[in-house]
């Protein structure tokens, strides 16, 4: 195929995903300037690896690449700043999953927590962050998102039970705080929120 | 099961990824399990919450205009870039069209990739045919990847027609192949086109063969025909009012093969 070709054929595959690209980016980098460095980066690559692309589910392949992009340049330059993050020692931080269960309107989202999901998924440890967004807001399904982020898909399902969990936590933390925005919370402070209360607490998790 | 066994099933069934075995057994859970079905909603809603809460952010036009002007390639996308802009007029709506180069490149790019995607769109739709060979393919692979190929493991058709009745609607055929070469595994249910479907499971030299059953000819294309997709060969055909699709990763001599040796055999007596 000659250069002209591919080109229109890169324009019509793979250009059309350039903001599933940049909101990737962005949720991954937390900044403007990092995600467009990162995404025109990954276009830079995608073009030079369109060769091999067989021509199914552009999406998917495009995100990986970003996605690869964003570790390769962003990541190690910020070392293993949250990604060193031990699988396991998750869970006892957690929040029980049937202690809430039993007092609903505690673990569930209120109408008014609708405006602070977007600052509580910001502030998820990235390895938790990606997952959440791949399928929330991409809508992949786990073996798409297993690919972009290289992990297994048991291991997809494992993250985005935690992630969705510190989320909920997340939330209910900052139903307490004023103004929202304000002094991001240590990650420590975010998995230490005790969800779980004694029966007949209806404080709702507020301090 | 238990509420332990059904936390990542309900992560998975929120998500609408649960297989329809999988499914099944969760649904008798949540029949008596009034924490796991809470477990559900609280999920379903932090699902909402979370897409609708979270920003979608999307790609500037200016960044958009950088890539497209950084690709290499077809220059012909971006037309006149080169060319000085006219000079600002400051007449009423001829001002419109005094945009920067980078702008019209953005623009045509827009444009192009418009028509593309819409091209694309309408070259991808798919004919009934292709949507339920799609179904049918997806379904077979899950079953493979989640080694739940099997519900019910029998070579024995009386053991494995019966296991149907009450979990779909109606009653599949189920045909004895052996002597043919295609020794009969089993069944198991899976869930096709927002429908619970009975899978047959044969076996020819190592390849599994999967036979949907359908109950009525009009739902999918109907007819006969053959197709390959993702590699896997499927055959498709009608009779007693059943529509069967049969997948495989055999050769398309051994999958015809099977359909015939389907034809010439005695149905089971109900």
């Amino acid at each position: 195929m000659d250069a002209p070709a591919t080109r229109r054929r890169f324009d019509a595959l793979v250009l059309p995903h350039l903001d599933a690209a940049y909101n990737l980016a962005r949720w991954l980098c937390g900044n403007t300037g990092d995600a467009e460095d990162v995404v025109q980066e990954a276009f830079l690559r995608a073009f030079r690896l369109f060769g091999s692309f067989r021509g199914d589910q552009p999406r998917p392949w495009l995100l990986a690449i970003v996605r690869n992009t964003w570790f390769t340049t962003c990541e190690k330059r910020r070392g293993a700043a949250e990604t060193d993050y031990e699988e396991g020692e998750m869970d006892t931080a957690l929040p029980d999953w049937h202690g809430a269960a039993t007092d609903p309107e505690q673990w569930l989202m209120r109408e008014e927590d609708v405006r602070l999901v977007h600052a509580a998924l910001a502030r998820l440890p990235v390895v938790f962050r990606e997952v959440i967004v791949l399928r929330e807001l991409e809508e992949l399904h786990y073996r798409d998102i297993a690919r972009i982020a290289q992990i297994p898909v048991g291991t997809v399902m494992s993250r985005l039970a935690r992630g969705r969990r510190m989320l909920a936590a997340t939330v209910t933390a900052l139903r307490g705080e004023v103004p929202v925005a304000a002094a991001p919370a240590e990650r420590q402070d975010l998995a230490d929120v005790p969800p779980a209360h004694p029966p007949g607490d209806t404080k709702h998790g507020l301090p | 099961m238990d509420c332990h066994d059904a936390q990542l099933l309900l992560q998975a069934c929120a998500d609408g990824e649960v297989g329809a075995a999988d499914s099944v057994r969760l649904e008798r859970h949540l029949e008596d399990c009034d924490q796991c079905v809470a477990c559900l909603r609280n999920l379903q809603a932090l699902r909402a919450a979370t897409r609708h809460g979270a920003h979608y952010h999307r790609a500037s036009a200016d960044l958009r205009a950088r890539i497209v002007a950084a690709l290499p390639g077809d220059a012909a996308i971006a037309p006149d870039a080169d060319a000085s802009p006219s000079p600002p007029s400051s007449e009423g709506w001829r001002r419109w069209f005094t945009w920067s180069p980078a702008i019209n490149a953005a623009m045509a790019g827009v444009t192009v990739f418009a028509v593309g995607l819409g091209l694309q769109q309408h070259a991808m739709r798919q004919s009934p045919a292709e949507g339920m060979a799609d179904a049918v393919v997806t379904s077979h692979v899950r079953g493979l990847i989640s080694n739940h190929a099997i519900d019910v493991a029998s070579s024995n058709m009386h053991v494995v027609k019966p296991w149907f009745n009450g979990r779909v609607d109606y009653a599949p055929e189920v045909r004895d192949l052996a002597s043919a070469g295609f020794p009969l595994l089993g069944g198991r249910l899976d869930y096709v086109d927002g429908h619970r479907v009975a899978v047959l499971v044969y076996r020819r030299d190592g390849h599994p063969i999967d036979v949907f059953v359908l109950p009525d000819a009009q739902r999918g294309p109907g007819g006969s025909g053959e197709a390959v997709q993702q590699g896997y060969q499927l055959q498709r055909w009608a009779a007693g009012g059943m529509q069967y699709w049969a997948v495989s990763d055999a050769s398309a001599t051994t999958l015809r093969a099977f359909v015939q040796a389907w034809r010439n055999a005695e149905a089971v007596a109900p």
